[in-house]
């Protein structure tokens, strides 16, 4: 499992988003409300369905941490599959010899 | 006698500037996946390059000196030997980082190292060629102005160098690829030191 914090609003953010699909079987989103930044999660089966494993979750069960200001609810309603995020055909994956990252951090969203 | 433009030498004196400045920042690509982009891998990265302008231009200095026959064949060395500094960084860098960077535990050592062995080499022989040319240009111009010309243009070079490679290369093209540009570059700019030394050719 992989867990990222990636910067949402700018072509840096596309670029992460593919990077991220072409490299494991199943990746969600979630968007951090009253911020710029998205959560990146990813696993590296291709079954059961990750979104539908989140979807299906009864989040009543699980631990509270309320005193980390953790809600699984709002976690869960914020949940966005990959093919609801909008990704140019021009959108670049990056690798280690290929990784831009400075430039497409100050491109806006295309 | 076919006479020697000075523009010819500075238009090489324009192309070496590039060459040294853009492998700075193509070179912080090759470092980058094993020793990230922070201060420490820049402050290395920046003395290496500093050092290797600083020898380069002493031993330029020394070789402007020589005889034209052995100039030459001292040119000849010089580029041999920095096309093969480009040739290790393009071909071998990342075998080598990696190996670094599985060595040390601390990360100073194999950023040092990797500096030392992959760029000093190819940016002291592209550094060497400048006190050549102004020597070039100085035969009847004098050393003044021949040197100013000389620096400036190289310092053209230089930001369109930097400007070109962190705008225009690094976005659209691999590392790897850049590097082998870097080597088919320089070996052409290694190829004209010693050609122009010794123009003028017969007519």
């Amino acid at each position: 499992m992989f867990i990222d914090n990636i910067h949402a609003g700018t072509a840096l953010f596309q670029s992460n988003v593919k990077t991220l699909i072409a490299s494991f079987p199943q990746v969600v989103f979630f968007k951090v409300p009253n911020s710029g930044n998205i959560i990146a999660l990813a696993v590296t089966y291709k079954t059961p369905s990750l979104v539908q494993q989140i979807r299906d979750a009864d989040v009543s069960r699980l631990p509270r941490l309320g005193a980390w200001n953790v809600d699984f609810a709002s976690i869960k309603e914020n949940l966005v599959p990959p093919e609801d995020i909008p990704l140019p055909s021009g959108t670049k994956i990056l690798t280690d010899d290929f990784s831009p990252a400075e430039y497409l951090d100050t491109r806006p969203l295309r | 006698m076919i006479r020697r433009p000075a523009c010819i030498v500075l238009a090489c004196v324009l192309f070496q500037g590039f060459l040294s400045m853009g492998f700075q920042l193509v070179a912080s690509r090759l470092l980058a996946p094993f020793f990230g982009t922070t201060i420490i891998v820049w402050a290395f990265l920046i003395s290496t390059f500093l050092a290797a302008f600083s020898a380069g231009s002493f031993l330029g200095g020394a070789l402007s000196q020589l005889p034209v026959r052995q100039r030459v064949n001292a040119l000849v060395i010089l580029g041999a030997a920095g096309t093969a500094g480009f040739a290790i960084a393009g071909f071998l860098g990342r075998p080598l980082l990696n190996y670094l960077d599985l060595t040390f535990a601390d990360a100073t050592p194999g950023i040092f190292i990797g500096c030392l062995l992959l760029f000093f080499v190819p940016v002291i022989a592209l550094s060497a060629l400048l006190p050549i040319y102004a020597d070039l240009i100085g035969k009847k111009r004098g050393a003044g102005l021949s040197s100013g010309l000389v620096y400036g243009t190289s310092t053209l070079g230089n930001i369109t160098g930097v400007m070109l490679t962190a705008f225009v290369l690094i976005p659209n093209v691999p590392t790897s690829e850049l590097l082998i540009g870097w080597f088919v570059g320089s070996t052409f700019c290694f190829a004209a030191a010693p050609a122009l030394v010794r123009w003028p050719f017969p007519a």
